[in-house]
């Protein structure tokens, strides 16, 4: 996967068509209006889990609304508490991504991302002991607060949040900054960011039940939490008023005390996707 | 031939155009709560065939202008509190043309600083 997007990045930048549309920059949204699209191409997630199959997709749904306090954008739910024209402080509510990486089939359903996922679990032995029990983790939803500041193209996010789907009583800390401009007539984003996870959001995913492995060693605990470092790409170019081309790569460096435990096969992921927009 | 057809086309009488009536700017925009704005417009209008020509704007403050020609521009200060017609009338007092002075509220796009902490792909 990771070949085919890079391969489709480099087309649509060498290929790129200069026309003088004007855009946004897209780091703003227009208040009460729906925001609805379709996206059809390629992508998914690079699943680092060991022995699980990526996650790839050829559609790429998108809705988000943004009330005068209240919005959600795809997953995530959200009320200002207080905001101005460059200000926010929100009371949010998301998914935490490390459950999709063990359990889609809720979810994929609604986001079409099973195309071609491997029916095994993630870590699931070929051949299953009797005594041993399949590695299976909830997604879990988290709620907190979101903290931020944008102006000019330029952004930075605060987001503390915490488990309320009681499936790991963990927590996730989130700063993102991010660079929003127009380039070659299409919106262009670059994305840096660290998202901190507690000790129970990373035991509770990642550490192997003694009855989920025939090892032993992989009985202990991981030791703490873990900072997971982030950065994503994203450009689109409109074509006309409903059709525009799409590219979005990120890639995520996992904590290397976490990455280096039994229950990972790498040490980073890639995800993203590329395609043509439709927007409703 | 073809020039002479477009060239004749310049001398064709204004009579049988009929009349016209022009108001610029023909919209006032307001902004805030309160439905009232104030702004200068021009008033242009021609009716040829008639000896003289009024103009009446709809408004409480204003009275028929006339004028003794078929022509005729003339400027007012306005404040509108709700759109009203200005109406351009012969020396019988016929309506000849009528065009609408627009009020109008300023209602710009209201945008949010889109969020970034939700996960996908």
């Amino acid at each position: 996967m990771r070949k085919n997007i890079l391969f489709v990045c480099a087309l649509l930048f060498i290929s790129k068509i200069a026309h003088s549309k004007e855009v946004d920059n897209g780091q703003y949204i227009e208040v009460g209006a729906l925001e609805a699209s379709l996206t059809f191409g390629y992508g998914g997630i690079e699943n680092p889990i060991h022995g699980a199959e990526d996650i790839v997709s050829f559609v790429l749904p998108h809705l988000a609304y943004y009330g005068e306090n209240w919005y959600f954008d795809d997953f995530s739910l959200g009320y200002s508490v207080s905001q101005n024209r460059s200000f926010y402080f929100d009371v949010v509510g998301t998914f935490n991504e490390d459950g999709f990486f063990f359990e889609l089939d809720g979810i994929d359903k609604l986001f079409a991302i099973n195309g071609l996922r491997d029916l095994n679990r993630p870590g699931r032995p070929p051949v299953i002991p009797d005594y041993l029990t399949p590695i299976e983790r909830s997604i879990s939803y988290q709620a907190g607060f979101a903290f931020g500041y944008a102006n000019r193209g330029v952004g930075i996010e605060l987001t503390t949040l915490h488990d309320i789907s009681s499936v790991h009583n963990g927590s996730e800390n989130k700063l993102v900054v991010y660079y929003a401009n127009t380039l070659f007539g299409g919106q262009f984003l670059g994305e840096a960011g660290a998202t901190h996870k507690s000790n129970e959001l990373i035991e509770y995913y990642y550490r192997i039940r003694p009855s989920e492995s025939v090892s032993r060693i992989v009985n202990s605990s991981l030791g703490g939490s873990a900072i997971n470092y982030h950065l994503k790409l994203e450009y689109r170019y409109p074509i006309n008023e409903h059709f525009s081309f799409m590219l979005r790569i990120s890639n995520t460096w996992i904590d290397k005390d976490l990455s280096n435990t039994p229950m990972f096969g790498a040490d980073q992921y890639l995800s993203g996707f590329s395609g043509i927009t439709f927007e409703f | 031939m073809l020039l002479e057809h477009f060239v004749a086309l310049l001398f064709i009488p204004t009579a049988v155009l009929g009349p016209s009536l022009e108001v610029t700017p023909h919209t006032c925009i307001y902004e805030g709560k309160v439905p009232k704005c104030e702004m200068n417009v021009k008033v242009t209008a021609s009716a040829p065939g008639n000896s003289s020509l009024c103009i009446l704007i709809e408004l409480p403050e204003f009275v028929p202008r006339c004028f003794n020609e078929s022509k005729l521009s003339t400027n007012y200060h306005i404040t509108l509190e709700s759109t009203v017609n200005v109406i351009l009338t012969n020396e019988s007092g016929n309506i000849l043309v009528q065009k609408k002075l627009v009020l109008g509220k300023l209602n710009p796009k209201n945008y949010r600083v889109r969020r970034r902490f939700g996960w996908g792909v």
